[in-house]
């Protein structure tokens, strides 16, 4: 008899966790097609001057395609630029975008334009745009949005990652390797890891070249599978 | 009267963008209100050169700004051009219309003769029209002319009559009409904003068409 009643626990027990599973997972989907399809993925792109912020924004806009040999940006001015949502293919399916706006990179600007736009946008992902030059500008850059991350507790509730691109491999490629960029910023590395430790974020240095196209589409392809609701397979 | 000016930096650490000018007695809210309106939307200045636009908005402290940008020749390091200087005047609500005024009378005689007589019935229309159109986005008014250094002053000086004389439809946003006289993005611009015809996007409903 308690073999019975046991069996039957068993079936029941195993049936409602069958039946969870299957609502939870199809909960998951649905919501995860709402997301990448319909409201859209919220990120930011930030990063110190010059260091290709725009370039990624309009690269994105273009299917992720290179840009025209003539494309030459102005410096991004005060207050920044709107950026409406946006569809776009990343690696084998489209998905809307919503950077929000595109911003410049200057000192002037992180206090105002930076923290406003994760103010406003509540990110589930930043995207941080490094090169080769001024590593102290970078730093400070850096720095300052790791501790804009600390400060504004509410904008990085929903922050899943934090992505380095270092940009222009086209240029510094022949001379020098992605790890002896980084060494230089040993100490900001150390911080990162230990803040999406704490903050449950996922990390990740990446090299590329926007006026190539090498190594950016891997990196973006990673960022937008790792914050969207469903993690997709690598 | 105060003016602020917002030019870009070449040399030093804090290169770019930066308050050129004292920013003493500003409270730190109203500088971030200056820094985030004064210049006008887009990309592609470079293209522009020599161009002026005009950009007036509200302040939290109920003073009103009038922000007059040039387009450069200069580059930066890198040979990024399309760079702006924006020379911000902070006032009061009476002094505004005052230097409107005197601004609208300081155009040439030509332009000024342009202008008697416009907006025409057509153009008010559609810019009530434009007004009062629900399915776009804030009401931001958007219109447009096909741009040349030398036809845009009389877009500049129309957009300030209308700014002064807004007509009943467009008053119906109030007494104080924010509006920019060249912007080549309409996204977080003014309420009422002229755009170049060729950096129209299909998205924009109804622009009107000046000039």
């Amino acid at each position: 008899m308690a073999n019975i009643l046991d069996t039957v626990l068993t079936v029941i027990v195993g049936t409602i966790t069958g039946v969870t599973k299957l609502v939870s997972t199809t909960v998951s989907a649905v919501q995860d097609f709402f997301y990448v399809k319909v409201s859209g993925m919220s990120f930011i792109v930030l990063g110190a001057r010059q260091t290709g912020k725009t370039t990624l924004i309009q690269w994105m806009k273009h299917n992720m395609k290179a840009l025209a040999d003539d494309f030459d940006p102005d410096p991004t001015a005060a207050g920044g630029d709107v950026v409406p949502d946006f569809t776009t293919k990343v690696g084998d399916q489209y998905m809307k975008l919503k950077p929000a706006k595109d911003v410049g990179g200057e000192y002037a600007m992180w206090e105002t334009d930076w923290v406003d736009l994760f103010r406003e946008a509540k990110p589930r992902g930043i995207f941080f745009m490094m090169d080769h030059t001024d590593v102290h500008l970078q730093k400070d850059a850096l720095n300052f949005v790791l501790q804009m991350i600390d400060d504004e507790p509410a904008a990085a509730r929903e922050l899943k990652a934090f992505y380095l691109m270092v940009n222009k491999s086209d240029l510094w490629g022949e001379e020098s390797t992605l790890d002896e960029i980084m060494t230089q910023y040993r100490n900001e590395q150390k911080r990162i890891k230990s803040q999406a430790e704490r903050l449950g974020y996922k990390f990740h240095v990446y090299e590329g070249s926007l006026k190539t196209g090498r190594g950016v589409p891997e990196a973006m392809k990673h960022f937008f599978n790792v914050i969207r609701p469903l993690p997709q397979p690598k | 009267m105060r003016q602020l000016v917002i030019d870009y930096v070449f040399e030093g650490h804090q290169r770019g963008y930066n308050f050129t000018s004292s920013t003493q007695g500003f409270h730190d809210d109203v500088l971030k209100s200056i820094w985030r309106a004064a210049m006008p939307k887009g990309q592609g200045w470079g293209a522009y050169v020599g161009a002026r636009s005009l950009k007036a908005f509200a302040l939290e402290d109920s003073r009103l700004a009038l922000s007059e940008v040039t387009v450069t020749d200069r580059r930066d390091e890198s040979g990024r051009g399309g760079i702006r200087q924006a020379v911000v005047s902070i006032m009061q609500p009476g002094e505004y219309q005052e230097v409107l005024i005197a601004r609208l009378q300081a155009y040439p005689e030509a332009i000024r003769m342009q202008i008697a007589h416009r907006p025409n019935f057509g153009e008010r229309a559609r810019l009530a029209d434009r007004a009062l159109n629900r399915k776009q986005k804030n009401g931001q008014v958007i219109c447009s002319a096909d741009w040349s250094p030398d036809s845009w002053p009389f877009i500049e000086a129309l957009t300030v009559k209308l700014a002064l004389s807004p007509g009943v439809f467009l008053r119906a946003r109030g007494a104080f009409i924010p509006f920019t006289s060249l912007a080549l993005d309409h996204h977080g611009e003014s309420w009422l904003v002229v755009l170049p015809t060729d950096r129209l996007t299909a998205e924009v409903v109804k622009p009107v068409q000046l000039g």
